[in-house]
């Protein structure tokens, strides 16, 4: 029988449990200074866990910023966090500024694209696709919305004009033509602008 | 350092509310005392109940403790002790067998406590022993008391307790073989 052997076995069997010892000792230290109130491990780790969201919220925030600040290429890594940038600006804009916010993101498209070619990627031409589908989204909601916001007209045709004076715009006919065609006064206006 | 003097200091910090100094005196004499109590008690329960009450009396009479008087471990051993008592008396029915024996008889119920075979043997034969045998067995083999400590709480040299663990020691193997 050996001593240390008999303490150790016998440590193992009669030891108070972690969790135990760590309540009695959170009551002992509260008891000697009173002011301090119990920290319960579940508080410990919403507190570790609010931190960590807040480090990450934060982070992605200012990559967002960033990224949206700097006009950062489809070829940058941070390119997602831009066009993330560019869906919550949309979400907090009333619908007249989403109209403008559409144009400028189209616009945006088209220099990218034109980036893209430039930096010659091995799948730059799948990106000019998307980037072109983009556009094209973009575009198309720009004048719908103008349109359905009953925009005055020369403001309308100035948002148009901007996009038709783009190349891209320009080299796909069926786009141009829908551009176009939203570009135009309705019946009411024709006559206003008659009267006028 | 003397480990006696080390908790003297601690003691005298954590009466001028030093928390630090607290934690390490809770640190080193918690398991020690609930292991004690446990094997007295027999149930894990009372034991951390007790154990608690132990370090509640601390903080509430470390005003009181002054080391020209005596070492601190002695101190907080003496609360300890005096807790378990206390108990005792307020438990008087079931325990007043364990009370005229001071408390040190180790109960049979506390054989559940323990996992092998072995340590039940061994406790087995400790209660066979005299009452100051077991209580010294239970001090240094299950509250894992170094022989400093024992020395402070039992008034004996540290040289004489070391014979005295020897003995105690090979009467257990004897009766063990």
């Amino acid at each position: 029988m050996n001593d240390w052997n008999l303490r150790r076995k016998f440590r193992g069997d009669l030891s108070p449990t972690r969790e135990e010892t760590a309540r009695a000792k959170e009551r002992f230290m509260s008891q000697i200074n009173p002011g301090r109130t119990p920290i319960h491990h579940h508080v410990i780790k919403w507190r570790y866990a609010l931190i960590a969201g807040l480090i990450a919220l934060s982070s992605t925030v200012g990559l967002v910023s960033y990224a949206d600040q700097s006009n950062v290429a489809p070829t940058h890594p941070l390119y997602q966090f831009k066009r993330l940038g560019e869906q919550i600006r949309l979400g907090l804009s009333t619908p007249q500024k989403q109209v403008t916010l559409h144009q400028q993101f189209a616009q945006r498209r088209i220099r990218e694209i034109e980036q893209v070619k430039a930096a010659s990627v091995s799948h730059g031409l799948e990106m000019e696709d998307r980037l072109e589908q983009d556009f094209q989204h973009e575009a198309d909601t720009t004048v719908d919305q103008a349109q359905k916001l009953n925009i005055e007209m020369p403001r309308r045709r100035a948002l148009c004009q901007v996009l038709l004076n783009t190349d891209n715009a320009i080299r796909n006919p069926k786009h141009l033509e829908h551009v176009q065609q939203h570009c135009q006064p309705g019946q009411q206006e024709q006559e206003s602008e008659k009267d006028d | 350092m003397d480990p006696k003097d080390t908790f003297n200091s601690l003691a005298e910090k954590l009466r001028a509310g030093d928390s630090r100094a607290g934690e390490q005196i809770f640190d080193h004499f918690y398991p020690q005392i609930y292991r004690f109590l446990v094997v007295r008690l027999g149930h894990r329960e009372t034991a951390q109940d007790l154990t608690q009450g132990v370090f509640l009396k601390v903080v509430r009479n470390i005003g009181m403790y002054d080391r020209k008087s005596g070492d601190f471990v002695s101190w907080i051993w003496q609360i300890a002790r005096n807790t378990m008592i206390d108990y005792f008396r307020q438990k008087k029915p079931q325990y007043l067998e364990d009370m005229e024996q001071g408390g040190a008889a180790i109960p049979d119920h506390a054989d559940s406590l323990h996992s092998s075979a072995e340590l039940r043997e061994v406790m087995n034969i400790v209660r066979t022993l005299s009452q100051e045998e077991q209580e010294l067995f239970q001090l240094h083999f299950i509250a894992d008391m170094s022989y400093a400590d024992l020395a402070a709480i039992t008034g004996k040299t540290e040289a004489n307790l070391r014979v005295a663990i020897h003995r105690l020691r090979q009467k257990i193997i004897r009766n063990h073989e």
